[in-house]
């Protein structure tokens, strides 16, 4: 049996050393090498078939032999053929990528043949001494049967562990395919990166010549009409160059998809075959992810830069040169050559970062997106481990936590932000917080033109008006019962700036027409055409009034703010029973309207008989909402300006109509205070645009006793002044109320006239009556 | 008699009032922190004070409650014979709190109850303490129930004053003259009645806070109209 196997084994030799390319050496192993191992398998199945007590000397010997030595060696010599084998794969992968030359392809296929050689004729020579030395002792197979008798026959374990190893060398040459085919397919993603490369350096040549040539057609007096067409073929060309993220990322993938699962043997550590493995489609998406495309967007965003540049000023310059046509003279010639040059400096530096990076990417591709690095263990297309955690926390279930986070964090810098704030007018005192929300109510002289429109009484035009109807619709049931014969007379009342000088004056021009008697005191007025001049006597006027009344007009009288007739001489109580013996005996041929705050008459009331000589009486102190919306939008609309935010964004007229009403309630329908307080709250920005900012400051009640009085006196009769309080406070005027009187208008609370007399400020007036209603001062 | 409510529920209870105790008085913190006006804060402040003040003895209540329930027999003994011996101060404590409720009682407040006049200085838990002439004075709010009591001033609100003038001067004159006079409280309209038997007559009339009488009797004398004061008349 050992004689056939020596047999095949010298022919094997024999063949051996007939090979002379590396391929061949590589088939020869896969055919014959594993054939002398499967002919021994077949010699040792034999051998543990044949029955070792049964058998002659020379028999037991080779049975001997074979089964208990030979295997050993031959087990050595075929992981020799496997490595060798391995080898030989890895140094035609070497080749396949040019990593290697052929000479020492060459020298390692002749060390690899030699390596071989020997180790057979090694066995050759091992068989022949190992048998004649068995033979040459006569006791030996004695020995033999003495010392396996207890022992099991190793080739079974020998049989598995060769059968494994051929194994080996069919599983590492089917390897060989899959490794083969992904090396195009890589060199294919090279050549992509690589035509990145091509592109920018095309890009930024051919820019510069462009600019080049441009400077040189500006400076020689060439046609302009050529340098026209170049600008045009320069600015189409430019979306074609460069590179193109779409086109690039495109490519890529169709390349990345073709690309399988790989698996590869390293080395043979100790004799044991190392295997490693690689999806690689997902290895190379996520390489190209994190290594090549970060560089790859930053190069492209120079060249969008750079492409932006150029084509903004080959816009200019063709609309200069548009312009220059029709002129014959190109007069910005030389900001265009200066231009065009700062143009080629800035060229120069993106194309110095823009090869930089470029070069970068394609030396990393080039270097790293190699099978030999892979096959010789060597990190394959890593990627630092800290971005591959953080990509992938961004990545999955963390967006969860992240939004949270964020949203807790917007919570909590709100809580703190009102915290702050609170704690910030805390610190305050009340009138400071007060004198604060004055000034910020106080007129501003940048929205002039704007608040004008809302804060005008006098002489708005009727287009701005817009009607109380149920009001309306009172006033007019009273006129037509007085045209039929009945005594009628109005009292028109309500809040501060709830329009009642407005709804007076505009209802009975409505009503009346001209035939309209306007009673103020100091001034003129004029009854059927006649002018009489008025004092703070109203019983005088009256008279007169009276006197003249032809009868057959009819008119109206009208005496706006009741309160405001009385001076030292004539005080208000006696004007106010003068207007009721007019209104008791004449109200049959003139119609008497009366306006007076919502304080005075309650405080009339008191003394005399006064509202129910009025048979009619007129709350103007609310108005109906829609009415409010509509004066207001009137008068926004007129002032032609858009409403924005503060982010910029126009307010949409869903969100105005929502502020208003707010406004609206706030203000518990008044509408003089609406439009005051929309004033407050709107800034003009640009010129064109309005703010609407609601940061109204509070309005805090800081008065002394004291100053509470002076300012329920100002809010009944309108105008005081130092003489007159220091008339009615007597001996307290220097004690307490003088230097109360300073404060209010060291504070703005109280505003001083032309003429000396002392009012309330208007843009406090409703919370000062608000607040005194409160504390009881004055009746509501 | 064991009952199926045991200590643990009790102990739950107690944790869980006073849980809710913190709670409301950490929430009102917030509140009054993140409002922005001070009218806002002073709400909260004063509706959370009211809560407070009828919270405490309900919880006391339930936790008695909860108490007995443990073991009806021997806890229910326990309580009866405390509250037997501590009855006028459950009595004066559950009083103050519907007097600490009553909106005319506040500290600064002058009020005469019993045989006390005085202004309330501070409100107890089982009494008020009064400023009177002798010094400080601690009334139980059994008492002052028991008593009634009257306000005799309070801060923001107005009294009734009298001065008296010659029967010559017209009512006209006089009530005319106070009209223009921002010192009276109009809203109580002044009243003129002839003293029997004298040559005068008796002007009631109220002034605003912080006005003083003697401002106004100036102010008639500057109009030639002569008070005279009531020790003089009378």
């Amino acid at each position: 049996m050992i004689k056939k196997f020596q047999e095949y084994l010298l022919a094997y030799i024999k063949a051996l050393k007939a090979i002379n390319t590396s391929e061949s050496l590589t088939s020869f192993i896969l055919k014959d090498s594993a054939s002398i191992v499967t002919g021994f398998i077949e010699i040792a199945d034999e051998a543990l078939k044949a029955s070792f007590e049964n058998s002659n000397t020379s028999e037991a010997i080779e049975i001997y032999f074979i089964n208990y030595q030979l295997p050993e060696e031959i087990k050595d010599l075929t992981i020799l053929h496997r490595n060798v084998l391995l080898e030989l794969q890895k140094t035609a992968l070497l080749n396949k990528e040019n990593e290697i030359d052929i000479s020492t392809t060459e020298r390692h296929f002749l060390a690899s043949k030699e390596v071989l050689a020997n180790a057979s004729n090694q066995l050759v020579s091992f068989i022949d001494n190992e048998l004649s030395k068995l033979s040459r002792d006569k006791n030996s197979v004695k020995k033999m049967s003495r010392n396996l008798k207890l022992h099991t026959n190793p080739w079974p374990v020998y049989k598995a562990q060769l059968e494994a190893l051929l194994d080996q060398f069919i599983k590492i040459d089917n390897s060989k395919i899959k490794l083969f085919q992904t090396i195009p397919q890589l060199a294919n993603l090279t050549e992509i990166v690589e035509r990145v490369k091509i592109d920018n350096t095309l890009l930024y040549n051919t820019l510069e010549a462009d600019c080049r040539y441009i400077k040189e057609a500006l400076s020689s007096k060439s046609n302009p009409q050529a340098l026209f067409t170049r600008i045009d073929d320069i600015m189409e060309q430019l979306d074609e160059l460069g590179n193109n993220t779409e086109i690039f990322t495109e490519k890529l993938q169709d390349t990345i998809r073709d690309l399988e699962f790989c698996e590869c043997f390293v080395s043979a550590k100790d004799g044991v075959l190392q295997r490693r493995e690689i999806s690689m489609s997902k290895a190379v998406q996520k390489w190209f992810d994190y290594k090549i495309l970060p560089d790859l967007f930053d190069l492209m965003a120079h060249e969008k830069t750079v492409k932006a540049k150029i084509r903004i000023t080959l816009i200019n310059l063709k609309n200069s040169l548009l312009m220059s046509k029709s002129s014959e003279q190109f007069e910005e010639k030389d900001t265009f050559i200066r231009a065009v040059e700062k143009l080629e400096t800035d060229l120069k530096l993106h194309k110095n970062t823009g090869t930089e990076l470029s070069e970068q990417i394609y030396q990393k591709a080039n270097n790293e997106l190699k099978l030999t690095r892979f096959v010789n263990s060597e990190p394959f297309l890593e990627i630092p481990i800290n971005t591959t955690i953080t990509s992938s926390l961004t990545l999955s279930k963390n967006n969860i936590y992240k939004r949270l986070r964020k949203k807790s964090e917007k919570l909590i810098s709100f809580f703190n932000t009102r915290y702050e704030q609170s704690v910030y007018l805390e610190s305050f005192s009340e009138i400071e917080v007060t004198t604060k929300s004055i000034a910020h109510r106080m007129f501003k002289e940048d929205n002039e033109h704007y608040d004008v429109l809302f804060l005008n009484r006098n002489f708005i035009g009727d287009l701005f008006l817009v009607s109380r109807d149920l009001q309306e619709e009172k006033l007019k049931e009273a006129v037509t019962l007085w045209n039929s014969g009945f005594n009628k007379a109005v009292l028109i009342y309500g809040d501060r700036l709830s329009g009642r000088s407005t709804f007076l004056n505009n209802t009975a021009k409505n009503f009346f027409g001209n035939d309209i008697v306007n009673l103020k005191p100091n001034s003129l007025a004029t009854i059927d055409g006649r002018k009489f001049t008025t004092t703070f006597n109203l019983a005088e006027a009256l008279e007169y009034v009276k006197n003249n009344n032809s009868k057959s007009t009819r008119p109206a009288i009208l005496i706006d703010d009741l309160e405001l007739w009385c001076d030292s001489e004539y005080s208000l109580l006696e004007n106010t029973r003068a207007l009721i013996s007019f209104v008791e005996k004449e109200s049959d041929d003139a119609f008497v309207m009366a306006t007076t705050t919502n304080a005075m008459k309650g405080h009339l009331d008191h003394r005399v008989d006064f509202s129910n000589v009025f048979n009619t009486l007129i709350n103007v102190s609310e108005m109906d909402s829609d009415e409010i919306q509509a004066a207001l939008l009137l008068r926004h609309g007129a002032a032609h300006r858009t409403l924005v935010t503060e982010n910029g964004l126009t307010v949409s007229k869903k969100k105005i109509e929502k502020t208003i009403a707010l406004l609206i309630r706030k203000h518990y329908h008044n509408i003089g205070e609406v439009l005051q307080s929309w004033t407050y709250n709107t800034f003009i920005q640009n010129g064109e645009e309005v703010l609407f900012k609601s940061k109204e400051h509070e309005f805090l009640d800081f008065f002394t006793q004291e100053e509470l009085i002076i300012l329920k006196q100002a809010l009944l009769f309108k105008n005081i002044s130092e003489v007159g309080l220091k008339r009615v406070t007597a001996s307290g005027y220097d004690a307490h109320y003088k230097s109360a009187v300073r404060r209010l208008i060291n504070s703005k609370v109280l505003l001083r006239d032309q003429k000396g007399n002392l009012s309330i400020n208007q843009v406090v007036g409703q919370d000062v009556s608000r607040l005194l209603s409160k504390k009881m001062y004055l009746e509501n | 008699m064991e009952t199926d409510f045991t200590w643990k529920y009790f102990g739950e209870v107690l944790i869980g009032l006073f849980a809710l105790y913190w709670i409301f008085k950490f929430l009102t913190e917030v509140f009054v922190k993140l409002s922005r006006k001070s009218s806002t804060k002073k709400l909260i402040r004063k509706i959370s004070t009211h809560f407070l003040t009828l919270y405490i003895p309900l919880a006391v209540l339930l936790l008695i409650i909860s108490f007995i329930r443990i073991d009806y027999i021997v806890h229910g003994i326990i309580f009866l014979a405390a509250g037997i011996i501590g009855f006028p101060y459950i009595r004066n404590y559950l009083n103050g709190i519907l007097i600490k409720l009553n909106p005319l009682i506040e500290t600064g407040t002058q009020i005469s109850t019993g045989d006390f006049k005085g202004e309330i200085t501070e409100l107890l838990a089982l009494g008020a303490i009064l400023k009177v002439p002798k010094g400080k004075h601690f009334v139980n709010y059994s008492e002052i129930q028991q008593h009634g009591f009257s306000i005799l001033y309070k801060e923001d609100d107005a009294i009734l004053k009298s001065i008296y003038i010659s029967e010559a001067v017209s009512e006209k004159e006089i009530l005319d003259l106070m009209f223009d006079n921002p010192m009276v409280n109009f809203s109580k309209p002044p009243t003129l009645k002839k003293v029997a038997g004298e040559n005068l007559q008796r002007l009631q009339f109220t002034l605003e806070n912080g006005a003083k009488t003697k401002d106004l009797i100036a102010y008639f004398e500057r109009n030639n109209i002569e008070t005279i004061s009531k020790q003089k008349a009378l």
